[in-house]
């Protein structure tokens, strides 16, 4: 089994941070994230949007700030767990921790670290009577990944969006799919004007077909049925995609739930910024105490408090307190 | 000014607020903010939906409607999007729900 000093639940800036801080103690880290790419909210909801209070840097879009985060943790060894998340989590002792992947994998971890942010991402779903069938059989998915599986499929989308819109233009240009169709609740899209301008060209000239003001009703192994003002219509269907936007939903903490306040946060004290748990600590916009201000920079000053906490906890004795501008060992480690 | 807000757990308290504040921003104050507002008020997700019960305003912007249309299952005609409400004295007494599962 894996053992790691900190295991981080959540790689946006914050969780990104602490393994920069712990690398510097020489703590080893583990990342789990239930998204495809770390980054967070940072690169999923807003890559392109300006940050400008992060110390020293005058500017930067969130996803430059990622990519800098990463850059800047490259010295130090770490493992990311992608589209994953914990399913169950033991403390069997002090300063160790077994837990249990959704994906299967066991890890052990001296200390866990939850940076899981405004909580994790999962897709707005319809409510239609046994969806959860159909989404284990891979008739209904929310992410479109393997294009090329699609091909010959008939195929359902669903949404408004751009994702709904851009996957849509690129299935049709691609001629992958022998029928694409996509269904819109409203008359409306909400996508940039030019995707809808494609769009309405290629239903015109029956590339796609597009209902609008339709609503799924109920989903069979065949396909899905949807209303359309009085009338009803059934789409046969290989494959369905939902494209309904995203929920932000708290992150799978185990049988540590209760660390949950009513508001949904993890409460900290303001020392170490550890939980009610020893050994676990909730650090960035997941924590709360008196005072608390959800900015990134509050974040990296509460990481780099807590992970001097783990190292005393792990180790049995105060860090070393070392400048970078200063330290040999440091430089050696960060030089490039 | 007070204004009434029913968070997702079914709890209704008063919470006072400044003229032209954003209502977005009194809601991370007061802790009411889990799951909502993703986008940061861009009209990117719609995750900040709530109902006006009373009071209030109801004028919005066509990207305001757009974004409920596509982003919110829910929406009926009292929902706003948070991120787009300026709380002023129209807003004074106004009673709001923020929707349990947008």
């Amino acid at each position: 089994m894996k053992y790691y000093d900190i295991f981080i639940v959540g790689a946006g800036p914050v969780g990104l941070f602490t393994v920069f801080e712990a690398g510097l103690l020489g703590l080893t880290c583990g990342i789990v994230d239930a998204l495809d790419r770390p980054g967070g909210q940072c690169t999923e909801l807003y890559p392109e949007k300006p940050i400008y209070d992060i110390p020293g840097v005058p500017y930067q879009t969130a996803q430059q700030h990622v990519d800098a985060l990463l850059e800047q943790i490259k010295p130090f060894n770490y493992d990311v767990y992608l589209e994953n998340e914990i399913l169950t989590v033991n403390k069997e002792k002090e300063n160790l921790f077994i837990i249990e992947l959704k994906s299967g994998e066991f890890i052990s971890a001296g200390c866990i670290f939850m940076a899981s942010g405004g909580g994790k991402f999962v897709p707005k779903k319809p409510n239609l009577l046994n969806l959860d069938v159909h989404e284990n059989s891979g008739l209904v998915n929310y992410t479109l990944k393997n294009i090329d599986s699609l091909k010959d499929k008939e195929v359902v989308i669903f949404g408004a969006g751009d994702s709904a819109l851009d996957w849509c233009l690129l299935l049709n240009e691609r001629q992958i799919p022998k029928k694409l169709t996509l269904v819109h609740r409203t008359g409306k899209f909400r996508a940039s004007p030019h995707s809808v301008n494609s769009l309405m060209d290629k239903v015109e000239k029956n590339e796609i077909t597009l209902y609008l003001n339709s609503n799924a009703t109920s989903i069979n192994d065949q396909g899905i049925t949807i209303n359309q003002k009085e009338s009803e219509h059934f789409l046969k269907a290989d494959k369905i995609f939902m494209f309904f936007g995203l929920l932000m939903s708290r992150a799978n903490l185990g049988s540590f739930e209760s660390l949950w306040n009513i508001n949904g946060l993890i409460n900290v004290n303001t020392e170490n910024f550890q939980t009610t748990i020893p050994g676990v600590y909730a650090v960035g916009d997941c924590n709360t105490y008196p005072g608390k201000l959800k900015l990134i920079l509050s974040g990296f000053h509460e990481t780099t408090l807590a992970v001097q906490s783990a190292y005393k906890s792990i180790k049995g004795e105060t860090p070393e307190f070392q400048y970078t501008t200063t330290s040999t060992n440091l430089i050696d480690i960060l030089k490039r | 000014m007070k204004i009434t807000i029913t968070d997702r757990n079914g709890n209704t308290n008063d919470y006072e607020f400044r003229n032209k504040q954003k209502l977005t921003s009194l809601m991370v104050q007061n802790n009411l903010d889990e799951g909502f507002g993703l986008c940061g008020g861009f009209l990117d997700c719609g995750t900040c939906h709530v109902v006006v019960e009373s009071g209030g305003s109801m004028e919005k912007q066509e990207d305001e409607q757009d974004c409920l249309d596509a982003f919110a299952f829910n929406a009926n005609d009292k929902s706003r999007l948070a991120c787009q409400v300026t709380l002023n004295e129209s807003w004074d007494g106004a009673s709001i729900k923020i929707v349990p599962d947008n």
